[in-house]
């Protein structure tokens, strides 16, 4: 009986995979690692507000003037729903699954934002500086609108000074007509 | 005995201990495979790293059932309340020096429940973690991996990485692709939303935006109707006129056209 399992055996030849000496491939699609290109990425957290695993966070602190990007790889379960909410294709899985890591600190990715200033009060805002260009951007290659100069500047500044500029305006429409405040 | 003010120094204390319990255990780990509330996909990977194909005893790693006889505690699940005692127990039982592999995401960091009211959130939490091994479920090939980095075989290829802003910005995108071509073809931020809700209503997000990514460079290149329509139909040949792509470019098509139509009058 062993006898016939050696020759069968010897026909089916080794199906051992060398794995660490030689790379494994994995499929097209496999999702794993997703990996954070920081160039095309403006910090809008749509990834952080997807995460089921909450395994992609962020955080907004208007005293340091940053906004804090992190993910964990331990938490994530690379489900892909960050590639997909992504409006600038900035976080994508890649096929990297060797994950394994001594301490949890090598499992973290973090980025830094910068948050953006108000043109008018210099206040810090809630939202960085590249989601103000791409916003800009945005505007800028639409379809023709009345008043882009003022839309391009309006991207700058604090909804407090805004609200402020709204209600001087409404003050002088209601003098013209002779309404008093 | 030594009070490790920094944890730098702690980790460096960590390591050398790591190292030094992988000298005694040399080559043959007996590994012990606690599932501590696991959903039994990490499971099956462990056992695929068993088979043939990926084979871990050639490493001289087995799987033992009895917490007396293991080096390693090879941990899965998010630690559920009712497991906890007995993964203590299990631990205590386990003969010094021994490891312990966190596997799967809920076994590094408790994973989707990781704040249930239910679960301890992830091993170390309850026991020290030597190795982590993320992955929902891990690829056997990365559990062969992890345990070759718990035995000091392989190195671990992941790092921790922090970016900061340095130079000025400017936006890279699909969009932005398009506008700095050659031709300096203008694709709409409207037009350009419909095309991309379009082809992620039909295709989805992975072969919608693959499919995409060539229709706006047909775009860019096309200068007429008559060419855009050449051009489609070579990004159809590229799917290998795939009839479900065909009625997608077919419908993008449509828009464009529609919008030309529109931003004539």
């Amino acid at each position: 009986m062993s006898l016939k399992l050696i020759g069968y055996s010897r026909k089916r030849g080794v199906v051992t995979h060398p794995y660490p000496k030689q790379p494994i491939e994995v499929d097209e699609h496999y999702r794993g690692k997703p990996e954070l290109e920081f160039e095309k990425c403006m910090g809008c957290g749509a990834c952080a507000n997807a995460c089921p695993a909450d395994a992609i966070t962020i955080e907004t602190l208007l005293e340091k003037g940053v906004r804090e990007w992190s993910i964990y790889y331990g938490r994530c379960i690379f489900c892909g729903r960050c590639q997909e909410v992504c409006p600038l294709t900035a976080i994508t899985l890649t096929q990297e699954f060797e994950l394994a890591a001594t301490s949890r600190e090598d499992l973290m990715v973090r980025a830094e934002f910068k948050l953006a200033a108000c043109s008018e009060c210099g206040a810090t805002m809630d939202i960085t500086e590249r989601q103000i260009a791409v916003a800009r951007a945005i505007l800028s290659c639409s379809r023709e609108l009345p008043d882009l100069e003022a839309l391009l500047e309006a991207a700058r500044v604090c909804s407090e000074c805004k609200r402020k500029s709204t209600a001087e305006k409404i003050i002088e429409a209601t003098k013209a007509y002779g309404g008093g405040v | 005995m030594k009070i490790l003010p920094f944890k730098n120094e702690a980790e460096k204390l960590r390591k050398s201990i790591l190292e030094k319990t992988m000298r005694v255990l040399g080559r043959s780990l007996y590994v012990l495979r606690v599932d501590t509330g696991s959903c039994n996909g990490c499971e099956i990977e462990i056992f695929a790293a068993l088979t043939p194909l990926f084979d871990v005893e050639r490493f001289g790693v087995r799987i033992v059932v009895s917490p007396r006889h293991a080096d390693a505690l090879m941990v899965t699940g998010p630690v559920t309340r009712q497991f906890k005692p007995v993964l203590v127990r299990a631990y205590n039982m386990a003969p010094d020096p021994k490891v312990v592999i966190a596997v799967g995401s809920c076994g590094c960091g408790g994973g989707i429940w990781y704040n249930s009211y239910a679960v301890y959130g992830g091993v170390d939490s309850v026991i020290p973690v030597d190795v982590y091994i993320p992955g929902c479920p891990p690829h056997p090939a990365a559990l062969l991996q992890g345990v070759l980095v718990a035995l000091g075989v392989l190195e671990q290829k992941i790092k921790k990485q922090t970016y900061r802003e340095k130079e000025e910005w400017s936006i890279k995108h699909p969009l932005t692709v398009v506008l700095s071509s050659s031709k300096g073809v203008r694709v709409p931020w409207e037009l350009y939303r419909e095309l991309d809700k379009t082809t992620r209503l039909y295709l989805g997000y992975v072969y919608g935006g693959q499919l995409l990514r060539d229709y706006l460079e047909a775009l860019s290149r096309a200068e007429s109707p008559e060419e855009l329509a050449q051009e489609t139909r070579e990004i159809v040949a590229r799917w290998n006129g795939d009839p479900r792509v065909e009625k997608v470019v077919e419908k993008l098509n449509e828009l464009v056209t529609e919008y030309m139509e529109a931003s004539v009058e």
